[in-house]
């Protein structure tokens, strides 16, 4: 029988110290994957992926980008150090964290919840631990990984967070949410 | 449901998850061509029952322009493959020939031949 999902409503916050750095180029680049490596400690992703460490993450976005999601003040610096070690490389490395926001999701029936207002596949054995999936939030275009099954993120553009925020807040009503996964 | 294999991100995109481009191939007239060819390559498009070859853009993911082809009477896919190419791989016309004998011939893309 299907648990109840009555009482346990997952909750949306929005994250305002977090950083967040375009970096597009030629991902197969030996000097790109050195200096993201030197400069982040994080290693670069593959297709689809998010990979982690400490707080940082990095962020497969298409073939030819990455985003790095880091605490809002070293922003900054990581942009001079990347172009540093990016040398005559053609590069763009740029400061969108007034462009995109970052929103964490904690509690029970995530998956439930998203998987009302996107058309991906949310099977556990679909979307897993370091999958970075961008997709679609309602109307809205977004990305979602997760840290572990009650701690899930979203990305999406800032001037969309508001209506990310009341379309969560509407598929999230207590009573409302069913248990499939 | 349209489901489409985007060959950047190696996903299932969902049709809601794309932006359809129309016919894919199409040769561009330039500022030299006659008024004919640039009409045609302005409005004249193909509307095959059949095979066609169209372009999709991966718009609620990673963005880029990609190819497909598919069947417009059966919604049949037979293979999507990256736009920078003149003419479909191939493995998509392999994929044509196989399920619809007789149909490779006169693509959209054969009109782009003398391009390439």
């Amino acid at each position: 029988m299907a648990k109840s999902t009555v009482g346990s409503t997952p909750k949306l916050n929005l994250l305002d110290d977090i950083g967040m750095i375009l970096f597009r180029g030629d991902l197969k680049s030996k000097t790109l994957q050195n200096a993201i490596v030197e400069a982040t400690g994080v290693k670069v992703p593959v297709r689809g992926k998010i990979s982690t460490e400490d707080k940082t993450s990095i962020a497969w976005m298409s073939p030819d980008e990455l985003l790095l999601i880091l605490p809002l003040e070293r922003v900054g610096e990581l942009i001079e150090d990347l172009n540093h070690k990016m040398g005559k490389e053609d590069t763009l490395i740029w400061d969108i964290s007034d462009l995109r926001s970052v929103f964490e999701i904690e509690g029970n029936f995530i998956r439930e919840v998203l998987a009302k207002n996107t058309p991906i596949d949310l099977n556990r054995d679909k979307m897993r631990k370091g999958t970075f999936r961008r997709t679609r939030f309602g109307q809205i275009a977004v990305a979602f990984w997760f840290e572990s099954e009650t701690k899930w993120f979203m990305i999406c553009r800032r001037s969309e967070a508001e209506y990310a925020q009341q379309l969560f807040e509407v598929s999230s009503k207590p009573g409302e949410i069913p248990s499939v996964f | 449901m349209l489901k489409l294999v985007c060959p950047y991100c190696g996903i299932e995109a969902d049709e809601t998850e794309l932006v359809s481009g129309g016919e894919a191939h199409l040769k561009r007239e330039g500022p030299d061509s006659t008024d004919d060819d640039f009409e045609g390559y302005l409005f004249l498009r193909e509307n095959p029952k059949g095979v066609i070859l169209e372009r999709w853009r991966h718009a609620m993911g990673c963005g880029k322009w990609f190819h497909v082809a598919r069947c417009t009477v059966t919604q049949e896919v037979f293979g999507t493959y990256p736009a920078q190419t003149f003419k479909p791989p191939p493995r998509i016309m392999e994929e044509i020939k196989s399920r619809r004998t007789g149909q490779e011939n006169g693509l959209n893309s054969d009109k782009a031949e003398k391009f390439s």
